[in-house]
C-alpha cells in the first residue's frame, strides 16, 4: 500500500507523468466529445437530408406502382418493409383515380416520413458516424501530444540554461565543517543535513553555500538579523522554495523528492499569521490534523487548554497573539519528530512564552529536535543547545551556546578613581571604553592576567561575567 | 480528500450568490423580452432604428425574437458573461489566495504533494462551476417554459447551448490558473477575472465590428457564440477545438508551473 502511495506521489512530482495525465485526460475528452457530442450535431444534419431523401425515394416508388398499375403483387411486395396496414394503405392508392393522386401522395409522405422507416435509417446512419470521428478525434489528441511534448522539451531546455551564479566554497564553509567536527557526536542520528545550500531569488541573495548538521535531540538555535535568510532556509527544508544548488537532508531524506513523506513528521510555525477567512480555530485545527495518519484530537484539546486559546471563535476575530498560538498548536498536534519555528515567540506575552518555552522543552524531552530561528537572542540563550548565527546569507559561526558564552570572552568591568583605560589595553581586550570613572571591556584569554592588571590598583568594583548572546551577537556582526 | 472538501465548502456561499443571480438574469430578461414580443413589430422597428455597430456589439443582427428560443440566445449571451466571470475568479484565486492570505505556508507544509493539492482544488472549483451550471440548466428551462404559453419549441438548440458550458467554464478556469501561475503574485483577484472575462466577450463582440477577424477566434464568445448554435443547431466545430486544446494544454502547463513554484514569504 505505501509503495503504491509513494509512486503516486512520485508521480504527481514528475513532469513526465503530469504530461501525461493530460494526454489520457485529452483522449477522454476526445472520446467524450467524439461520442456524445458530434453525434447530435451530426444527427441533425443528417435527418434533414434523410428527410429529403426519404421524400424522393417515396414519391418515385408511389407514382412507380400507380404506373405499373393494378400490378397489386409487385406493390405489395415493394412495400412490404412498409409493415401491413400501410401496404394495403398503399393499395388502396393504386387503384385511386389519377387526379386524386396528389393529394393522396401527401399524405402517404406524411405517414411515412415520421415512422418506421425514417427511424431505422437514422439508425444505421448514427452507427456509422463515430468511427469516423474517433479518427478526426485520434487526430486531435495527437496534436495536443504534440504540443505537451514541445513544451516540456522547452521548460526543460530554460530550466537547464538557467545556471544560478555559483560562489566558491568559502572560508565559511571551511570554519563551518571545522565546527562541525568538533561538535559531531557520533552515537546521534542527523536530523537535518545541509550541504552547500544556495538559493539566489533571479540576483537577489537568499542563501550562499550553508552546510549544517541537526542531530536527534537537539534544541538548534538559528540567529541573524533581518534578511540574513533564516526563513529561506527553513522555507528549503519544507520545499517551500527550491534551491538553486546544494542540497538538504531530513531524516536522511532529500527534501525535494520525498518532501510529502518527511513532512508526515515536521511540525512548522511560520513567521507570519495566516488565516482562513470565516474558519474557526477548531476547526482549522481538525482540517490541520486531517493530514496527518493518526488521531490529534485529544493533542488538539491539550495543547490549547495549554495555551488557553479559546477553540469556538473566529480566527479573523483572534488578535496577533492568540492567532500566533493558533500556529503554534497546529504546529505540534500531529507529535511530529522535529519542529522547526520561524521566530515563534512575536506577539506572545511574556507569561506566554514562558509557557511556549517549557511545551517545547517538554517535546524535546519527549524526543523531538527543535530548530528554532529567531532574532531574539534572550530566548535562544534560554531555550537551545546548540546555535548557528547566519549573516547576509553565509553561516559566520557554529558553537555550543555554553561555549559561546563562557570560554570565548568575558565581560569586565571596573570601577576605580582616576583609572587609566589604555592599562587594559592588552592583548585580547576588545570594546574597551570608559565613563565616569568605569572601564568597560570583553575579555579572550587566561583570566590570571586580567585579574593581575586590575589588582595591581585599588579599585571600587570589580564584575567579571559573562556576556550575554547579544552582547557576542553584535561583538560578531560589527 | 480534506482539500477537497475544505475548499468545496469555502466555495459555497460564492456558488449561490452566482447561481441565483444566473436565475435572477434569465428570469429578468426572458419574461421581458417574451412581453416585447408580444408587439414584435413595433420592438424590430426600434432595434432597426439603433446604429448597426450598436447591434453588433450586443449580438443583436440575427436575432430573430420571434420564437422563445431566439430570445434565449440572447439571454444566454449574458449567462455567458457571468459564467466566464465566475470561472476566471475561482481560477486566479485557486493558487493565488494561498500565497495572499499566507496559507500557503500552512497548506504546503503538510504531508502532501503539491500535484494533489492542485489536483483537489482544482476538482472543488470543478465541482462548484458544475452546480452553477446544474441551475443554469434547470432555470432555463423552467423558464422557458414559463414563458411560452405552454406551446412547443425546439429544445435541440437549447441543449446545445447549455452543453456547452462545461468547456465554457474550463476555458476560463484553466487560463485563470495558469495565468495566475505565470504571475510572480496576484494581488487582487477580481480585475484580473474581469479583464479576461470581458476582454474575452469585447474580443468576440467588437472583433467582427472592426474587421479583426483572427484575433476572435481566441475568444470562447465566439467559439460559443449562441446567435451560430441556434442558427446552424450545431457548434462550429473547428472553434470549440481552438477551446478543448486550450484547456488541454493550460491543464497541464498549470501542473509543471505549480510544481517548479517558488512560493515566497508574505510582504
Amino acid at each position: 500500500m505505501d509503495t503504491i502511495r509513494n509512486s503516486f506521489n512520485k508521480g504527481f512530482n514528475s513532469p513526465r507523468i503530469m504530461v501525461a495525465i493530460g494526454i489520457v485526460l485529452g483522449i477522454i475528452l476526445g472520446l467524450v466529445y467524439g461520442w456524445v457530442i458530434s453525434p447530435v450535431e451530426f444527427i441533425d444534419g443528417s435527418i434533414a437530408q434523410l428527410r429529403d431523401d426519404l421524400k424522393t425515394e417515396y414519391l418515385r416508388i408511389a407514382i412507380d406502382s400507380y404506373a405499373i398499375n393494378k400490378d397489386a403483387d409487385l406493390a405489395e411486395a415493394r412495400y412490404n418493409r412498409l409493415g401491413e396496414d400501410k401496404t394495403s394503405y398503399l393499395l388502396e392508392i393504386e387503384f385511386n383515380p389519377a387526379g386524386q393522386l396528389a393529394s393522396e401522395i401527401d399524405s402517404f409522405r406524411d405517414v411515412v416520413e415520421l415512422t418506421a422507416l425514417g427511424e431505422e435509417l437514422e439508425e444505421t446512419t448514427v452507427e456509422e458516424k463515430p468511427s469516423n470521428n474517433i479518427l478526426k478525434w485520434g487526430l486531435l489528441v495527437s496534436i495536443v501530444l504534440a504540443v505537451s511534448l514541445i513544451i516540456r522539451y522547452f521548460l526543460v531546455r530554460r530550466s537547464e540554461s538557467e545556471t544560478a551564479p555559483k560562489s566558491a566554497p568559502g572560508i565559511s564553509q571551511e570554519i563551518t565543517s571545522k565546527m562541525e567536527s568538533t561538535f559531531k557526536t557520533k552515537d546521534l542520528e542527523d536530523i537535518i543535513e545541509v550541504n552547500n545550500l544556495t538559493k539566489y531569488y533571479g540576483k537577489a541573495r537568499g542563501i550562499v553555500d550553508v552546510s549544517f548538521t541537526v542531530k536527534e535531540g537537539e534544541i538548534y538555535g538559528f540567529i541573524g538579523p533581518n534578511g540574513a535568510g533564516k526563513s529561506t532556509t527553513i522555507r528549503l527544508f519544507l520545499s517551500l522554495i527550491y534551491p538553486t544548488s546544494g542540497e538538504a537532508k531530513i531524516f536522511g531524506k532529500d527534501v525535494i523528492k520525498h518532501g510529502p513523506e518527511i513532512r508526515q513528521e515536521i511540525g512548522y510555525l511560520p513567521s507570519e499569521v495566516f488565516y482562513y477567512e470565516g474558519m474557526k480555530v477548531l476547526d482549522l485545527l481538525k482540517y490541520s490534523a486531517s493530514f496527518y495518519n493518526k488521531d490529534c484530537t485529544d493533542r488538539i484539546y491539550e495543547l490549547s487548554d495549554l495555551m488557553e486559546l479559546d477553540l469556538n471563535r473566529r480566527i479573523d476575530d483572534l488578535s496577533y497573539g492568540n492567532k500566533k498560538k493558533v500556529g503554534i498548536v497546529q504546529g505540534l498536534l500531529h507529535q511530529p519528530k522535529l519542529i522547526v519555528l520561524d521566530e515563534p515567540t512575536s506577539g506572545l506575552d511574556p507569561l506566554m512564552q514562558q509557557k511556549f518555552f517549557n511545551l517545547i522543552r517538554e517535546e524535546n524531552q519527549r524526543g523531538a529536535t527543535v530548530f528554532f530561528s529567531s532574532h531574539i537572542l534572550g530566548e535562544v540563550q534560554k531555550l537551545c543547545n546548540r546555535v548557528a548565527i547566519i549573516k547576509e546569507g553565509s553561516i559566520i559561526n557554529i558553537q555550543d551556546i555554553e561555549t559561546l558564552q563562557k570560554d570565548n570572552y568575558k565581560k569586565v568591568r571596573v570601577v576605580a578613581e582616576g583609572i587609566d583605560h589604555k592599562r587594559f589595553d592588552v592583548d585580547g581586550v576588545s570594546n574597551l571604553s570608559s565613563e565616569n570613572g568605569a572601564v568597560n571591556f570583553f575579555y579572550k584569554g587566561d583570566i590570571n592576567l586580567i585579574t593581575s592588571l586590575i589588582s595591581e590598583k585599588e579599585v571600587s568594583d570589580v564584575t567579571i561575567e559573562a556576556p550575554t548572546l547579544e552582547e557576542i551577537f553584535i561583538h560578531y556582526y560589527e | 480528500m480534506n482539500i477537497f472538501n475544505h475548499e468545496f465548502k469555502s466555495y459555497s456561499k460564492s456558488v449561490a450568490i452566482w447561481s441565483g443571480s444566473i436565475f435572477l438574469i434569465i428570469l429578468v430578461y426572458l419574461s421581458a423580452m417574451a412581453s416585447i414580443s408580444v408587439d414584435i413589430q413595433t420592438f424590430n422597428d426600434i432595434l432597426a432604428s439603433f446604429p448597426e455597430e450598436f447591434l453588433i456589439a450586443f449580438g443583436m443582427t440575427e436575432l430573430d425574437l420571434s420564437s422563445i428560443v431566439g430570445m434565449y440566445g440572447l439571454v444566454f449571451l449574458f449567462c455567458q458573461i457571468c459564467l466566464a466571470i465566475q470561472a476566471a475568479n475561482y481560477g486566479f484565486s485557486l493558487i493565488s489566495i494561498e500565497e495572499r492570505e499566507l496559507t500557503a505556508d500552512f497548506l504546503l507544509a503538510k504531508p502532501i504533494g503539491r500535484g494533489k493539492i492542485l489536483t483537489a482544488k482544482l476538482l472543488a472549483a470543478i465541482a462548484s462551476l458544475t452546480i452553477t451550471n446544474l441551475t443554469v440548466w434547470v432555470s432555463s428551462f423552467l423558464i422557458i417554459n414559463l414563458n411560452n404559453d405552454g406551446q412547443s419549441y425546439e429544445t435541440k438548440p437549447v441543449i446545445l447551448l447549455l452543453l456547452s458550458i462545461v468547456v465554457f467554464q474550463l476555458f476560463f478556469l484553466s487560463v485563470g490558473v495558469l495565468i495566475s501561475l505565470l504571475m510572480k503574485r496576484v494581488r487582487s483577484v477580481t480585475p484580473l477575472s474581469m479583464a479576461l472575462a470581458f476582454g474575452m466577450y469585447v474580443l468576440s463582440a467588437f472583433g467582427g465590428m472592426l474587421g479583426e477577424d483572427t484575433i476572435e477566434l481566441i475568444s470562447p464568445f465566439k467559439h460559443f457564440e449562441p446567435n451560430y448554435i441556434i442558427k446552424n443547431v450545431a457548434y462550429d466545430t473547428p472553434l470549440v477545438l481552438i477551446s478543448v486544446i486550450t484547456i488541454l494544454i493550460a491543464i497541464p502547463a498549470s501542473y509543471l508551473l505549480f510544481s517548479k513554484r517558488n512560493i515566497h514569504s508574505a510582504v
